[in-house]
C-alpha cells in the first residue's frame, strides 16, 4: 500500500496528518509546470519505499491548493516541509534536492523514534 | 527515438533565430566548435529562480574564456517569443536563442516532455556539451543541483 498521498484541500491535509500517527510526514509542495518538481519524483518514490513503515509523503499541487500554499508561505517549488504528530518541524528544503530531503528524514527518524 | 547520449552525433535539424525565416542548422553550428546547449521547457516561464538563463548569462564570459565557442538556448516556442525572452535578458552576442517550434530537434534527441499547462509538448530541461558535433556530456533535469521555480507572479495584472 502506497505511502504517498495527493492532497485535495486543507481538510484532506489535516486528515492525512492525523492518519499518519507516529510516522514522519514529508510534505511536497509542487507545480505541474515545474520541471525541477518532476525531476525529484522518481527519487521520492524510492525514498517512500525505503522508509515505507516510518514515513508518509503528502503531495500538494500549489495551483490546486492555494490556501495551503499561502498558509505555509511557499515561494518556490518544490518545497519540502516536515511534520511529526501533527506538529511542524523546523526543516525545509526549497529546491529539487532529494538528498537534502533524505538527510532530514534520517535526522528526524533518529530523534523522533528515541 | 532513443534519447541522445554521450558519444552520439548531434542531429542535423533546423532551429530558428528571431523569426521563422532565419534557419540555423544545429549540426552546422556545432561543426568544428565547442558548444554548450541548454534547453528549457518554455520562454518566460516563472523562474527557474535559482539558475538557468540568468546564470548562463552571468557565466558567459567564463565559459567563453574556457574554450566554449557558442552558448545556445533552445525551447519549444515560436521564434518571436523565444527571441523576445532573450531580449528581456540582453542575451545578444552572449547566448544564441534558437527556437524549436515544432519540437523537431527535441524529438530528434528524445528529450521532450508533455506539459499540458504550457500547451503540450515541450523540451525537457537539460544541458549538453557538444564538441565538433559530438555530445560530450548530457545533464537531464538534474535533481540535486538546487533548481526551483519561483511562485512569485510578477506578470499578474491587478
Amino acid at each position: 500500500m502506497s505511502n504517498i498521498f495527493h492532497i485535495e484541500d486543507e481538510k484532506d491535509f489535516q486528515q492525512q496528518l492525523a492518519n499518519a500517527g507516529e510516522k514522519l510526514v514529508v510534505v511536497d509542495f509542487f507545480a505541474m509546470w515545474c520541471g525541477p518538481c518532476q525531476s525529484v519524483n522518481p527519487k521520492l518514490e524510492i525514498i517512500a519505499e525505503k522508509y515505507s513503515e516510518k514515513i508518509v509523503i503528502l503531495k500538494i499541487d500549489t495551483d490546486k491548493c492555494r490556501p495551503l500554499k499561502l498558509k505555509y508561505g511557499i515561494r518556490y517549488v518544490p518545497t519540502f516541509i516536515f511534520f511529526w504528530n501533527g506538529e511542524r518541524l523546523d526543516g525545509i528544503v526549497d529546491e529539487a534536492n532529494s538528498r537534502k530531503v533524505e538527510n532530514y528524514i534520517e535526522k528526524y527518524l533518529a530523534t523522533t523514534h528515541n | 527515438m532513443v534519447q541522445i547520449k554521450a558519444r552520439d552525433k548531434i542531429p542535423s535539424v533546423d532551429l530558428f533565430e528571431d523569426s521563422p525565416a532565419n534557419k540555423i542548422n544545429i549540426a552546422d553550428l556545432c561543426a568544428g566548435k565547442k558548444v554548450v546547449l541548454f534547453a528549457v521547457p518554455g520562454a518566460f516561464t516563472p523562474g527557474c529562480s535559482k539558475t538557468h538563463l540568468p546564470s548562463y548569462i552571468q557565466k558567459e564570459s567564463e565559459l567563453k574564456s574556457s574554450g566554449i565557442n557558442e552558448i545556445v538556448c533552445v525551447s519549444v516556442n515560436d521564434p518571436f517569443v523565444h527571441a523576445a525572452w532573450g531580449n528581456q535578458f540582453n542575451t545578444k552576442g552572449k547566448i544564441r536563442m534558437l527556437a524549436d517550434p515544432n519540437a523537431n530537434f527535441s524529438k530528434a534527441v528524445d528529450l521532450t516532455i508533455d506539459l499540458p499547462p504550457l500547451g503540450g509538448l515541450r523540451s525537457k530541461r537539460y544541458s549538453m556539451v557538444i564538441e565538433n558535433g559530438i555530445v560530450k556530456e548530457l545533464n537531464v533535469e538534474p535533481d540535486g543541483t538546487g533548481l526551483s521555480c519561483s511562485l512569485a507572479d510578477k506578470l499578474k495584472l491587478k
